[in-house]
């Protein structure tokens, strides 16, 4: 039983290639899996993963009651829970700089961020409308420096991971798959029309587009 | 504070102490209700904050509403970019009076014209920055405010139009600025054109450019064939529900425990443990670390010796008289003194009244208080008591009857 991992595990941490590769390579171990599982059961716990390959974490054994009163709160909240992310990951998303994917692993680079939003003032006004989401984000702050804090707020939250502490060069971790899994929960069981409409629109949308355009 | 003020800290008082009927009437109308419900509702009506829509329904007043739509950024669908003209007509119109009264400027009117085109410069520019601002919102939740895509073409092609109007708008700014600053100085009215180009000249090449931003934008941005993956378009949803519902916070949902993704929608917590050290553990590594935390801990508080508890409180009753020194003593104490010191001496008995009546000091006590008085305190003091009966007495009383009591030595008594 690795020190580490077992640390990591019992301090809610998502462990992803990106963020803790050490940890992650080690549980990538069929025999260590077992062992930190048989631990884990235990104390009612139970070593996880985010999908194929994905980050490893500790769930619970069985679903309690409590585990889905929890659930349902963060649902309620969602706007607390879960906003600043998905709010400030769209923003990276809009920037279109590196066709962003968002997903684990994928690269992003604080300067391209910043050309994407001075160079459009779109954007610029979007950045403006998250201040007041992104942690010690400010009207007199540059775009650099709002943007610096959107990702270190991001960091923060587990969401990226800044490799080298010199480089302004951040990393999606494995931990976006749990939004990803909630917002597909979302999309299913809420409001499909509201939250998915993009995706069901999207033929027409291209249609409509062209027919658009030629109109014009 | 001036009588305008205080009716303004009273308006919005209001507005706060009924803020939850204010927000129910900006997301619909509101009805009376309840006896509390429809007090809130005339309070907000007799401030004008609520005006009747239906019978027995409210709605906001629309200028209240325009402000928290503002302020949340939520636009009604095919909400029109605030027209600019009006402003404009009032602008010069202000401006002619100004020149027309050039010639007395340190008149009351010309003050008044000046704070009137301060006025309206300030609403112009808000207007414009509210313009922008709602571009860009509705750009940014692609038509968030419509659901089919129709609606959110029809919108885009209404926003281009009005984008037209409104670089019109610009130029006729521009216009306005530039014919206040060539007539401003001949006319003896630099304030005015200090007024009209800080507020105006300044910012209208800036508004333009934002304009024309937008207006480039709009026309591409919605229509952008780009395929995004699933988990973009799902962050791009989710995105634009959060923006287009600032005022929910969330869904209820029923989650069912055994439904495939409960785990992983779960967020990993973190599990508190505490470790503890096994002092009974004899081994001197554990000893040694044990002992360096030891002298790591703050020292012991010096606890003061306990003192002993002291005796718990009890009357003393003094020994009333016994106490008194013979001169202090009132009559009856010193002659009972003298009557113990006597008989201490004596077997003989002798008769409290007759003992009384020989001291000239107690005669004017009574002679029942005086046998009273000294029954209780005679066996202290060393003697007996023997009450003498009077000779015919009454065979039905129930109290023990006595004339006197005669007095013995009881020490005497012992002793011998």
């Amino acid at each position: 039983m690795n020190k580490s991992v077992a640390t990591l595990l019992l301090q809610g941490e998502y462990i992803c290639p990106y963020r803790y590769p050490n940890e992650f390579d080690i549980l990538q171990q069929a025999n260590m899996q077992e062992s930190v599982d048989s631990w884990l059961g235990g104390i009612g716990k139970r070593l996880a993963q985010l999908g194929e390959g994905g980050a490893f974490f500790m769930a619970p054994l069985l679903i309690s009651s409590e585990d889905v009163r929890q659930l349902k709160s963060e649902f309620q909240n969602f706007r607390d829970v879960y906003g600043p992310a998905v709010l400030m990951l769209d923003m990276i998303r809009q920037t279109d700089t590196m066709n962003h994917t968002l997903s684990p692993g994928e690269h992003i680079h604080l300067h391209a961020l910043e050309q994407a939003v001075t160079n459009s003032t779109t954007l610029e006004m979007q950045l403006k409308s998250l201040l007041d989401v992104i942690d010690r984000a400010s009207q007199l702050s540059s775009v650099r420096e709002n943007l610096r804090r959107l990702v270190d707020h991001l960091c923060k939250d587990g969401y990226l991971v800044r490799p080298v502490k010199e480089q302004d060069t951040y990393r999606v971790t494995g931990k976006v798959d749990q939004l990803y899994a909630v917002m597909d929960y979302i999309a299913i069981n809420v409001a499909p029309s509201e939250v998915d409409a993009y995706e069901v629109g999207e033929p027409d949308l291209l249609q409509g587009s062209k027919n658009a355009q030629g109109a014009l | 504070m001036s009588e305008r003020s205080y009716n303004v800290r009273k308006l919005l008082a209001t507005l706060a102490r009924h803020a939850d009927i204010v927000a129910e009437a900006f997301d619909g109308s509101v009805s009376l209700g309840d006896k509390q419900h429809q007090k809130a509702v005339e309070a907000l009506f007799e401030a004008g904050a609520i005006k009747p829509y239906d019978e027995g329904t409210y709605r906001l007043n629309p200028r209240l509403r325009e402000f928290l739509a503002d302020h949340l950024s939520s636009y009604h669908a095919h909400k029109d970019l605030r027209n600019l003209g009006s402003s404009m007509l009032q602008a010069r119109a202000i401006w002619e009076e100004m020149r027309h009264f050039a010639s007395d400027t340190s008149s009351k009117t010309m003050e008044q014209l000046y704070w009137a085109l301060d006025e309206v410069t300030v609403d112009m520019s808000y207007s414009i920055e509210q313009n922008l601002h709602m571009l860009h919102v509705l750009i940014g939740n692609k038509y968030g405010n419509v659901e089919d895509l129709q609606s959110k073409l029809r919108q885009n092609s209404r926003y281009l139009k009005q984008i037209g109007t409104f670089l019109n708008s610009m130029s006729a700014i521009s216009k306005f600025c530039k014919e206040v600053n060539d007539a401003a100085i001949a006319r003896g009215l630099p304030e005015a054109r200090m007024l009209v180009s800080r507020r105006l000249a300044s910012q209208v090449l800036k508004w333009s450019g934002l304009i024309k931003d937008a207006q480039a934008v709009i026309s591409n941005r919605l229509f952008d064939a780009r395929l995004l993956e699933r988990r973009q378009k799902l962050l791009s949803g989710v995105s634009l529900w959060l923006g287009r519902h600032k005022t929910t916070q969330g869904w209820d949902l029923d989650i069912l425990p055994d439904q495939a993704h409960v785990p992983e929608m779960l967020r990993a917590t973190c599990f508190t443990l505490r470790v503890q050290p096994d002092v009974a553990d004899a081994d001197e590594l554990i000893n040694t670390d044990l002992l360096r935390v030891v002298d790591l801990l703050p020292r012991p508080k010096v606890i003061p010796e306990a003192q002993p508890p002291s005796e718990a409180q009890r009357l003393i009753e003094d020994d009333d008289e016994d106490e008194l020194t013979q001169e202090d003593a009132p009559s009856h104490v010193r002659a009972i003194l003298a009557l113990a010191q006597v008989m201490r001496g004596t077997s003989a008995k002798v008769s409290l009244l007759q003992w009384k009546q020989e001291r000239l000091d107690m005669r004017l006590l009574d002679d029942s208080a005086w046998l009273m008085y000294c029954y209780p305190r005679l066996r202290e003091l060393g003697m007996e008591a023997e009450f003498v009966v009077p000779v015919a007495g009454d065979i039905f009383g129930v109290n023990e009857l006595f004339d006197d009591i005669l007095v013995s030595s009881t020490t005497q008594e012992t002793t011998a």
